[in-house]
């Protein structure tokens, strides 16, 4: 990422995290960013059961961005959400991790673009199952926002390459 | 504000989102909602629902018809055209929001949302459709 990037790109999509959270849910959310290499990420992101990933791409760059959760802090998150309680993760209930990360990477779009960039609007699809490994590329950076709540912690992972 | 008795559509292809949409409508009063996953069930409900739907919160991402070509298909149509009809979505770029406008929404929400938002947005859109 251009230098450029690396200052604007984590701050706003640490803002979204926190609105997205703060506004639909009223869930005060404590972000801690981290800038890693793709290899060193394995074992904190191993700990996930429903992950909502989606592609993102710019003029001159491309990458993914995911959202995760621990199964016990997806269920709190749900209750937060509906104002009902869930046992389980489902097919149904698990697009409220897609509804999340659409709303964090359209809000911090807007500010993402207006500090230059193109971004497009793309599409999460989710996946549920038993400790869920991110899947990552080779990528120029990565970084993991590490999420606190009293519902629990969760993930978001970046990750963009520049396109020759 | 709208009668509590008025028929609303939500759409959205997330059900958890119309869950939460529907939730607040219930506890502003609202009973008579209908609910479909994208543009064209919307429109299928349109066309058979009697007493008509005499709103419409839709939005704008979803398969097989958006929320976009959903209004742009309303306003066309002369049963429909002066529906109210307010997206609420998570596409808040400018450019966006003035393409909502021009294509004939009456009032645009963008996600995320609170339940007092909803419903300044649904006093708003009264005003203006009624005044």
């Amino acid at each position: 990422m251009s230098e450029k990037n690396e200052a604007a790109i984590p701050n706003f999509l640490r803002q979204a995290i926190t609105d997205a959270f703060q506004v639909q849910l009223n869930i005060e959310t404590t972000v801690t960013v981290n800038t890693t290499s793709a290899q060193e990420t394995g074992q904190a992101v191993s700990l996930l059961d429903v992950v909502s990933l989606m592609g993102v791409k710019a003029t001159g760059f491309q990458g993914s961005l995911a959202l995760g959760f621990p199964k016990a802090t997806f269920l709190n998150v749900l209750e937060s959400m509906l104002g009902e309680k869930h046992a389980e993760i489902s097919d149904q209930n698990a697009d409220a991790c897609s509804e999340l990360l659409n709303i964090i990477y359209a809000s911090a779009r807007v500010k993402i673009n207006e500090a230059g960039f193109d971004f497009q609007p793309a599409i999460p699809s989710t996946i549920c199952g038993k400790e869920i490994s991110l899947p990552l590329g080779q990528f120029n950076s990565y970084m993991r926002f590490h999420c606190e709540t009293k519902q629990g912690s969760f993930l978001l992972a970046f990750s963009l390459k520049r396109m020759k | 504000m709208f009668d509590l008795k008025s028929r609303i559509l939500v759409l959205d292809d997330m059900m958890t989102m119309r869950k939460i949409v529907i939730k607040n409508l219930k506890e502003l009063g609202f009973t008579d909602i209908q609910e479909a996953a994208d543009g064209n069930l919307g429109w299928a409900i349109l066309e058979a629902t009697q007493p008509p739907i005499q709103l419409v919160i839709s939005d704008w991402n979803m398969p097989n018809c958006s929320g976009l070509d959903l209004v742009k298909k309303v306003r066309a149509n002369a049963v429909y055209a002066k529906v109210p009809f307010i997206m609420l979505t998570a596409e808040a770029e400018a450019t966006q929001v003035k393409e909502a406008l021009l294509a004939g929404v009456t009032n645009y929400i963008i996600k995320p949302f609170t339940a007092d938002t909803l419903k300044q947005k649904l006093e708003q859109t009264h005003k203006k459709v009624a005044g």
